[in-house]
């Protein structure tokens, strides 16, 4: 038997669904969720490798999903984790491209010019920037992977709400833009987390729109945590269970847990 | 019997009461503005090293210092300082020669094309005249020339839209072309391009060719900007290396002897010209070389603190930002601080060995 730990905020809600549909398939496994959202989600400390809410009393805004209602998880006790979902700093170069050329594209009237070296170190901060905190780096037992947060999905360029995901807008303007910082922003995550044995989850080409968000078909009917009950809610941010199951299973092929069958 | 005109003058004007009894570190009345400095109006920052330093600190009290090429605030400091952002108002690098200033503006203007526009820097390319700026280089000369002439669009349009320049004159030596006269921020083989003695020579600019080049320079400004001011000061920040043939303290004085001299005849001449002594801040003997890291050649955050304290004061401003920030700060920032200044010339150190 290998035992997962998926610990995580509200995105672990598309894990969860899918993983309640794929359970029977995988009997060698057995994985525990373990989720908070909101200001809860950030009261969760590391110590050794316990994991939860360390704090003798819990706080009024304390939730938790999954884990058996426990408010610590020992992390020990697994061979991985899985850290959902990791929130993607590769954004940050919105504010870039907005108003600045990279050589090497089109002069569409924007302001600013800049070489491919210095944008790519700054495409190099933000990739370091998303590294999760120190505590969890180099570990060797369990393994740990980091599951960035999913791309928005691809309808959210005709809305102007969430605000939180305006960047993501900026950057589909211009997919082909996007998606060569994207590689480039992946090659560079991954080196920083190799760096530190760290494994990381990328979302699958497959579920990719054209405009380098996430496929509608991955988002529609997705449920979001909130306060102690699961909500349906089609606000660009959260998938559904169908994309649940398509990054446990690269989840399981990375770690050589396979369906038996 | 008449008295003597030295009598009953203000305390500043005794060096006994002016220096000698002044506390140690106590800055002093060394500052009274000719103008005022408003929040609000547009300042452009352009000069050597220590124009960082004040650029900074006039941010950080609230003025509007312009950016003519800004990276956005997501990006720390230390990685934009390693590619020439929030330097200066625009990615210039260090302008250390008012020749060197002059020459930007009459680019800028498309009054002048420098010679030598581009060096090699291994297989990459740079632009001559701010090597520093992409530190990696670019493919290729095009693709310099092309980055150039944006930056020169904007410079044109930041000294257009400025009402206050803020030049910091730093050095009176240079490398330039002979044939064409074009003048570099670095010598040739410094941090790229390859030094020919044919082709490249010394000069030491005299106190007549600075203020010539100052002259010009202010009138290409407010030619663009009619009702310009400016504020200038002189580095404190002594030479790295001298290539004049004097010993590097010698070489020195002379040449901020030379960039004070200028200062004060602009002072004297020019209604729309003021003068902050941050030069005579920093190396006051009442100061005791406390405003100098160990080098005794890079400025330190306290001494940098001291005179923009005082120069906000004079300005009736209630000094904050730069200066409660250094307060509180632990000891370690204050080199950190030293580090983000990005000074060219100190490459001359690794040439020393």
């Amino acid at each position: 038997m290998t035992r997962i730990a998926i610990v995580g905020n509200s995105h672990v809600a598309a894990l969860k669904m899918g993983w309640d549909l794929i359970e029977k398939d995988y009997p060698h496994l057995d994985i525990v969720f373990f989720a908070s959202v909101g200001k809860a989600a950030h009261d969760r400390v590391l110590k050794g490798k316990v994991f939860g809410f360390l704090n003798p009393e819990p706080s009024k805004h304390e939730i938790i999903f999954g884990n058996h209602s426990e408010r610590s998880i020992n992390l020990a006790e697994f061979n991985h984790v899985l850290r959902v979902a990791e929130p993607k700093k590769e954004s940050l170069l919105s504010v870039v491209l907005e108003n600045t050329v990279v050589d090497g594209w089109p002069k569409d009237g924007r302001e600013h010019h800049m070489s491919q070296s210095t944008f790519e170190a700054l495409v190099d901060f933000a990739a370091k920037k998303q590294l999760i905190s120190p505590d969890w780096c180099n570990w060797t037992s369990p393994k740990v992977t980091s599951c960035p947060a999913p791309y928005p999905d691809e309808r959210c360029v005709n809305h102007e709400r969430p605000t939180r995901i305006a960047r993501w807008r900026v950057l589909a303007k211009r997919p082909a833009e996007m998606l060569w910082l994207r590689e480039m922003y992946i090659d560079k995550h991954r080196a920083w987390a190799e760096k530190h044995n760290i494994g990381l989850l990328i979302q699958p080409e497959e579920t990719i729109a054209e405009n380098g968000l996430t496929k509608k078909s991955y988002s529609e009917g997705s449920f979001r945590m909130d306060a102690n009950k699961m909500e349906t809610s089609e606000e660009h941010i959260h998938m559904n269970a169908e994309f649940g199951i398509v990054m446990l299973k690269k989840y399981f092929k990375q770690i050589d847990c396979a369906a038996a069958k | 019997m008449s008295n003597s005109p030295y009598q009953d003058l203000d305390p500043r004007a005794y060096w006994r009461t002016g220096v000698s009894q002044r506390s140690p570190l106590e800055p002093g009345d060394l500052y009274h503005p000719k103008f005022p400095m408003r929040k609000r109006k547009p300042i452009v920052t352009i000069g050597s090293c220590f124009a960082q330093h004040i650029g900074r600190n006039l941010r950080l009290a609230g003025f509007n210092v312009m950016d003519g090429e800004p990276l956005h605030k997501d990006f720390p400091d230390e990685l934009a300082a390693k590619y020439g952002y929030r330097l200066f108002s625009a990615r210039y690098a260090n302008v250390y020669t008012a020749r060197q200033f002059r020459q930007l503006l009459d680019e800028a203007d498309g009054t002048h094309i420098p010679s030598d526009r581009v060096w090699k820097m291994g297989e990459r390319f740079v632009d001559a005249q701010r090597p520093g700026v992409e530190p990696d280089g670019l493919p290729d000369e095009e693709t310099v020339l092309a980055h150039r002439e944006a930056h020169l669009r904007v410079v044109k349009d930041l000294f257009t839209n400025a009402s206050t320049v803020v030049f910091t004159f730093g050095l009176t030596e240079a490398w330039q072309c002979k044939e064409s006269g074009t003048v570099f921020p670095t010598a040739p083989g410094t941090i790229a391009g390859t030094f020919d003695p044919e082709r490249y020579e010394f000069v030491n600019f005299n106190m007549i060719s600075v203020f010539k080049d100052f002259q010009a320079i202010r009138r290409k400004i407010m030619e663009w900007a009619p009702g310009v001011k400016f504020l200038i000061t002189v580095s404190p920040v002594p030479l790295t290396a001298t290539a004049s043939g004097q010993h590097v303290e010698v070489a020195s004085s002379y040449s901020k002897s030379v960039l004070r001299a200028v200062c004060g005849l602009a002072y004297e001449r020019f209604n729309n010209v003021d003068y902050f002594p941050s030069y005579e801040i920093i190396t006051s003997q009442n100061a005791r070389g406390a405003y100098y890291e160990p080098n005794m050649r890079s400025v330190s955050a306290k001494g940098v603190e001291t005179a923009m304290n005082l120069f906000m004061t004079a300005h009736g401003i209630t000094p904050k930002g730069a200066a409660s920030k250094a307060q509180a700060a632990p000891e370690r920032e204050e080199f950190d601080d030293e580090d983000l200044t990005v000074c060219e010339e100190s490459l001359l150190e690794a040439f020393a060995k």
